[in-house]
């Protein structure tokens, strides 16, 4: 069961049409099913290939499909329950966010409303400050001709046993529930690691923690009440699929297991000569800013920033004829970024003079 | 400003210097728009090395304060008038001093809600390990505005001196490890004031708003990098 749960059935569908209509068979099934009653889903043997299966590009994730399944027994299919659980409950919460400008309460609420999810924090210390976040379920990555991308979830859990090691540890009670504890570890010095205490009725998080290379505490976050939660009746779309822009830089090099994610920001600040790629592994995100350097914007220094947790590695160079200003920031160790930074390729030159760069091979 | 402006402004700031020496300090500020701004960047630097946020650094106060010493009655003494210092206790001195740097550290907080930097205008210092970091470089950056500090830029690094030898799959792992040890960290901004080192903040938070609305993209821990976020960038994709 675990090693099924750790390599979602959807991976090994997508390269072979017959194992995909397949999946479709037994999610029309599953549907079928959910259409008699909800209670026959939890009879059902394969409840928690359910979950890998349950999406759909046109509808989205059936939620009703977590009422069904039947509670993890290996850390990777608490991990996943996890995942899609954020998107699925609706609640309202009070959380403490301890870092290093210190403990602030938080006051939460996730509704998911025509499909589209709604996630609002408000800061209840010090001043008035809300976000809010309108969203759907990611998608693993840009478009791609001819194959299907796969939510997010399920596109973590492909290749998250590759870079952390994920461990029941026991159970505990926060904030007056019962929680699993989840132990994930990285396999290497290139990433933080995380430890999750995960709601055993409902597997939301209830409790996070974000810990460096040394072991150290950086972020906790905890929900302190968790007040009405309840899954949403009905699905969560998935984001559309997106076009990778084309870029005329790269990142020559990147921790393994870091992929594109699709996803494209803008800022009131910075103008939109400011490229913004985020990579991710399923758990650490970074993200790559490349600009032009004209001389009347506002510049970061070159070096090393910190701004709460997050590092960012800033390098001034010429590139393609052009000076350039190049930010690797995330919460990683500062030396991958240091690392990420000065080797952002750009591409004409790369095509020109292959061979220079046959040394500097990119991750998929 | 001369050694003598400079430690009587230290002076101040530990609450050690008496009232004579303060209304020296007032009034040459009062002429000398540079000693008011060596004034603010102490305190910049005391706030911050004691991590209190609520700093306003814009705002010159010395105007107010000095009017409000002077409608202070003076303390009574008995007949020695003349002999102001004897009469002037201790403790007096010190509650001005502490009224004045009370009142410029809290100062008005306008930089709350109307400033993008305003839940985490941490100066972009570069720090080795948190408190400490930050608490060596302040002081540089504030104490010796004119002094320049030179430290290796990015490229003098060794590992930025040979990445391609080091790029690719695991082998430039190792090179990494084996370079961050000291040079890692350095003051990107040793030469600037603080104000700029709040500029600076402030911009990098814009990048950080960027980060965390792309990093809550995909599943799992929306929350945690969301908070990181100024909050003032609508998150999201539609």
């Amino acid at each position: 069961m675990t090693a099924y749960f750790r390599h979602p059935l959807r991976t090994a569908q997508q390269r072979t049409p017959l194992h995909t209509s397949l999946r479709r068979h037994v999610l029309l099934i599953a549907v079928a099913m959910f259409g008699l009653s909800g209670a026959a889903v939890a009879d059902q043997p394969s409840g928690q290939e359910a979950l890998a299966a349950a999406w759909d590009s046109e509808a989205g994730f059936d939620c009703s499909v977590l009422d069904g399944v039947a509670a993890p027994d290996s850390p990777e299919g608490w991990f996943e329950f996890s995942l899609w659980a954020n998107h699925c409950y609706v609640f309202h919460a009070r959380a403490v966010r301890i870092s290093s400008e210190g403990a602030r309460t938080l006051a939460l609420s996730h509704e998911v409303k025509d499909g589209v999810e709604r996630e609002v924090a408000q800061f209840l210390d010090g001043p008035p400050l809300v976000f809010e976040r309108r969203g759907r379920i990611g998608r693993g990555g840009w478009a791609e001709e001819g194959s299907e991308v796969p939510a997010s979830p399920t596109a973590i859990m492909t290749h998250l046993s590759d870079h952390y090691r994920l461990q029941l540890d026991g159970s505990e009670r926060i904030a007056g529930r019962n929680a699993v504890r989840l132990d994930i570890e990285p396999l290497d010095s290139l990433r933080y690691g995380h430890r999750l205490w995960l709601d055993r009725a409902t597997a939301l998080p209830l409790k996070q923690l974000l810990l460096d290379d040394s072991g150290r505490v950086l972020e906790t976050f905890q929900i302190t009440d968790l007040e009405h939660a309840s899954l949403h009746d009905g699905h969560v779309r998935l984001d559309e699929l997106r076009q990778a822009p084309p870029d005329p830089w790269a990142p020559g090099w990147l921790p393994p297991g870091f992929a594109p994610q699709p996803v494209s920001t803008r800022s009131s600040v910075h103008d939109d000569a400011v490229g913004h790629r985020l990579f991710s592994d399923g758990l650490s995100s970074l993200s790559l800013f490349v600009e032009p350097l004209d001389a009347d914007g506002q510049v970061l220094s070159p070096g090393m920033h910190r701004l709460g947790i997050s590092y960012a590695a800033v390098r001034h160079d010429d590139i393609g004829g052009q000076p350039m200003q190049i930010v690797a920031m995330g919460e990683l160790p500062p030396q991958v970024l240091l690392q990420i930074v000065e080797q952002v390729e750009w591409q004409p030159e790369r095509v020109a003079a292959d061979v220079d760069d046959s040394a500097q091979e990119s991750t998929p | 400003m001369n050694q003598q402006a400079r430690e009587s402004l230290s002076a101040l700031m530990d609450d050690e210097a008496d009232e004579l020496e303060l209304r020296r300090v007032l009034k040459s500020l009062d002429g000398h728009g540079d000693d008011a701004d060596a004034w603010r960047r102490y305190h910049l630097a005391r706030s911050l090395m004691q991590r209190d946020r609520d700093v306003d650094v814009s705002t010159d106060l010395s105007a107010g304060i000095m009017a409000k010493i002077a409608d202070e009655p003076l303390p009574a003494t008995d007949k020695s008038l003349t002999r102001k210092r004897s009469g002037l206790s201790f403790t007096g001195s010190a509650a001005i001093a502490a009224a004045v740097s009370l009142m410029v550290i809290t100062g008005v907080q306008v930089y709350h809600g109307s400033d993008s930097g305003s839940t985490a205008t941490q100066p972009s210092l570069a720090g080795g390990s948190g408190v400490q970091g930050a608490a060596q470089a302040v002081p540089a950056a504030a104490g010796n505005a004119g002094a320049s500090v030179s430290r290796p830029s990015l490229v003098d690094l060794p590992m930025f001196q040979s990445p391609a030898q080091g790029g690719g799959g695991n082998s430039g792992i190792m090179t990494v490890g084996a370079s961050a040890e000291m040079p890692m960290f350095m003051a990107p901004s040793a030469r600037q004031s603080q104000r700029g080192d709040q500029a600076q903040a402030q911009l990098l938070q814009s990048y950080l708003d960027r980060h965390a609305e792309g990093a809550a993209y995909r599943s799992g821990d929306a929350w945690m990098p969301l908070l990181r976020a100024s909050g003032l960038e609508t998150l999201g994709q539609r």
